[in-house]
């Protein structure tokens, strides 16, 4: 399109009105909805022999379903919102009361509600609204619904759901682009960011107040959610509505539930991995050409085709026999290991009270800092930044004798980890001193970092070295006198020099 | 300059009309319309009350041994083939980390140990119980693990679902027992002279590894079952297991350098006998 200098004009040419049209029609019909979003498989599931791929997706499908049609799996610990209930006594047709195992739960039914029948003659079309709440009163419990007949005794769900489906809605608008549709953590910025988002497929959370075996509690997700993680690109949503908050919380949960399912469902069927099956075929066949070349007379292998039908037939005779029960058992394990999560018993509760911030006690933390007993310099440094002896070692990936390519710690997720640079005084599960003594206690989930509580350390101790700690920032740079390993085996009476 | 000027306007009403696409929103995921379908926790909980799962089967149950009598499986496991002994993971006081405690003994490297031929610290266990096995009480006693100058004795450990694993510690540094299992919660606890308390709460198709975070050549094996019928290898590569229920029974063998040897060994085990066997592991089958 050639432009004509010499014509000076405020008004767009004439040449670029269909373009001005074009842009107009596309500001008002908008760029469409888009392709329909969807969870992505762990490799573990997609690297898996066909028959027991479809297993697994055909088993998490039925569970936990789709970003769109969403499941709502009762036997998970989740709280879906709505609730479960049945028709204690009919008033007038289309009106009746409402049982509820807890009368509580009166305050969640709202009109508007979908209303779902379980048993009872609307049931026929189970799992599908036939009706919806009209009006409901909490205090007399008196329903009165758009649908048709219902007997006593019949069972009903009412907006069952709905809380998981607006901690859909608010997880794709806030968390997505970061921590991905299946919370895998592979959101579209995840890779500009260090470090990553969290992947929840492992059901582990690092930041909690629970014990070193548990998984984190519904207040961990929900401060995490409000107050961000300093130090990472997790911001804080305090503005955010607190109800929108609480669906948030529950709808991570069950992703982080879902992921957990996904992968012990491939850790159960690891002899069924077509890519494994593959490289050990490929390795007999070297392992045969080499044995001819040698003039040896080797058995000759079993070829890839047979090796798969192979698999394929163990696969099936396991889908039968053992899979429903493993399918079960795993659920369960999932189901009690979240619902003990928000147990009290599961919550890191200081015994003793915090000890006074004094230099005594910043004194005794510094000793135990630089002790055998707990080794803190060993990650963190001896002057606390993050580059203790640790760092320079090759570890060994769990579970083999192979070592990790980098050097230093590693987490879970496979990141490296650098131990926490201390100096900085910015504490990413919270910096509260109960926060911080929860890391010690506790230890810090998915990474090296171990639990000191109830073994190695009283409380008082754990106290004195929050006190450190927290005062590390403040020492100066470069003491005249930096702490030694001999400081260790000074008797605690004895004066620190600074 | 004139064309800066008459391109100026192009300019503004292009960025005006890209302003005003993006203004108006791509669409998306957030707010597809969603259904979501009610899935009853148990597939005849629809008319139930609870959600709890139902009462265990006798399978964990404690009872008499099978009625068709008990046999034992006696046996050794021989490394076919060269065999080359894995030099030390670290001389005599030449240990990496705390070499005062440490370096009191050059650490074996126990990926591969053999005596006399016999390979040892191969776990033979049955994956599968046969149908209609009563499975023995579990012992109450607890089942020690201790990690002496820095090396975890013993290397190779099978315990029952629920037994207490009473984790010791007998250095005067700090270790943290660090357990990595497929299918129960992860254990990660600092452990000194007192010692700590594992419990594994399910049983596990494979051993799993136990390592420490601060030494980090110290490894070992744990392999909890809801079941006695498993055993550990000796130095010599020596096994018994008592007890059998008699029958055709399928072991597997696992070592931590081969990983899993023998999916399904099979075994006939006759009533008040013992079946000995020598099963031959090719040296070529340990990657070390």
């Amino acid at each position: 399109m050639q432009l004509n200098p010499e014509i000076r004009t405020g008004k767009p040419r004439r040449k670029l009105r269909p373009l001005i049209g074009l842009g107009l029609l596309c500001a008002v019909l908008g760029c469409g909805e888009g392709p329909p979003a969807e969870f992505s498989w762990r490799p573990s599931t997609t690297d898996m022999i066909p028959a027991a791929k479809k297993a697994v997706q055909e088993v998490m499908k039925e569970s936990f379903g789709t970003p769109q049609q969403l499941v709502a799996w009762e036997r998970m610990p989740v709280d879906f919102g709505g609730v479960r209930g049945d028709v204690a006594a009919i008033q007038t047709p289309g009106e009746f009361t409402l049982g509820l195992a807890d009368p509580a739960l009166a305050s969640r039914v709202k009109s508007g509600m979908p209303i779902v029948w379980l048993t009872g003659p609307q049931a026929e079309s189970k799992g599908t609204q036939t009706a919806k709440v009209e009006s409901f009163d909490p205090k007399s419990l008196l329903l009165v619904s758009t649908g048709g007949e219902a007997a006593v005794g019949d069972k009903l769900l009412v907006g069952y759901g709905s809380q998981l489906q607006l901690g859909r809605v608010v997880y794709m608008k806030n968390c997505t682009h970061c921590h991905g549709v299946a919370g895998d953590g592979m959101g579209p910025t995840a890779n500009y960011l260090n470090p990553r988002p969290r992947d929840f497929r492992l059901g582990i959370i690092k930041f909690t107040s629970t014990l070193s075996a548990e998984r984190a509690a519904r207040d961990d997700i929900h401060r995490i959610i409000t107050n961000g993680i300093p130090g990472t690109y997790m911001p804080s949503f305090l503005l955010m509505a607190p109800e929108e908050k609480l669906a948030a919380v529950e709808y991570v949960r069950w992703l982080a539930m879902r992921g957990e399912m996904e992968k012990r469902l491939g850790d159960e069927l690891a002899d069924y991995n077509e890519v494994s099956l593959k490289s050990d075929i490929g390795k007999q066949e070297e392992a045969y050409q080499a044995a001819v070349k040698a003039g040896e007379k080797p058995e000759k292998p079993m070829g890839l085709p047979k090796a798969l039908a192979t698999s394929a037939a163990s696969f099936k005779a396991y889908q039968e026999e053992d899979f429903p029960t493993i399918i079960d058992e795993t659920a369960d394990f999932l189901a009690e290991t979240w619902q003990k999560a928000d147990d009290p018993a599961s919550l890191v509760t200081p015994q003793q009270s915090r000890v006074a911030d004094s230099l005594e006690s910043r004194q005794r933390g510094r000793r135990l800092y630089m002790s055998d007993r707990t080794k803190c310099y060993t990650c963190h440094g001896p002057l606390g930044r993050g580059d203790g002896g640790a760092v320079d070692d090759f570890w060994p990936k769990p579970g083999t004798t192979e070592k990790y390519a980098q050097r230093g710690l590693h987490d879970l997720w496979g990141n490296k980890l650098q131990p926490r640079d201390l100096t900085k005084g910015q504490y990413r599960g919270g910096r509260r001193p109960l926060d911080l003594y929860r890391r010690m206690f506790a230890g810090i989930k998915g990474t090296p970092m171990p639990a000191f509580g109830g073994t190695v350390l009283k409380d008082e101790e754990i106290w004195d070295l929050v006190n450190y700690v927290m005062s590390i920032p403040f020492e100066s740079r470069t003491p005249s006198k930096p702490p030694t390993a001999a400081m260790a085996s000074m008797p605690p009476e004895s004066k620190v020099d600074h | 300059m004139k064309s800066q000027s008459n391109n100026s306007s192009l300019t503004m009403t292009l960025a005006a009309c890209g302003l005003w696409i993006t203004l108006s929103g791509c669409g998306g995921g957030a707010t597809a319309a969603t259904t979501v379908t009610f899935r009853p926790s148990r597939p005849d909980s629809l008319a139930a009350e609870t959600v709890a799962p139902t009462e265990a089967t006798a399978d964990g149950a404690a009872g008499e041994p099978t009625t068709g009598g008990v046999g034992t499986l006696k046996g050794r496991i021989v490394l076919g083939g060269t065999y080359n002994p894995l030099p030390p993971l670290y001389a005599k006081s030449a240990a990496p980390k705390d070499n005062d405690v440490c370096g009191m003994e050059a650490a074996p490297n126990q990926a591969v140990v053999v005596n006399d031929g016999g390979l040892a610290n191969v776990f033979i266990y049955l994956d599968k119980l046969p149908k209609g096995i009563q499975v023995p009480a579990a012992v109450s006693e607890p089942v020690v693990f201790d990690q002496k100058y820095c090396i975890f004795k013993p290397h190779a450990l099978v315990m029952r679902t629920g037994q207490t694993v009473k984790v010791l510690n007998s250095d005067p540094v700090l270790h943290n027992t660090h357990t990595k299992p497929e299918r129960n919660n992860e254990f990660n606890q600092s452990v000194n002279q007192t010692g700590a308390e594992l419990v594994y709460s399910r049983p596990e198709k494979k051993p799993l590894a136990v390592v420490c975070d601060i030494h980090p050549w110290m490894v070992a094996y744990h392999l909890p079952l809801d079941h006695p019928f498993a055993t550990v290898s000796g130095e010599d590569g020596t096994f018994e297991i008592a007890n059998l229920p008699s029958g055709k029974l399928e072991f597997k063998l696992w070592h931590e350098a081969g990983k899993e040897l023998e999916k399904a060994y099979k075994v006939d085990i006759k009533p008040g006998e013992t079946t000995t066997v020598e099963i031959t592991v090719p040296a070529a089958k340990l990657n070390p």
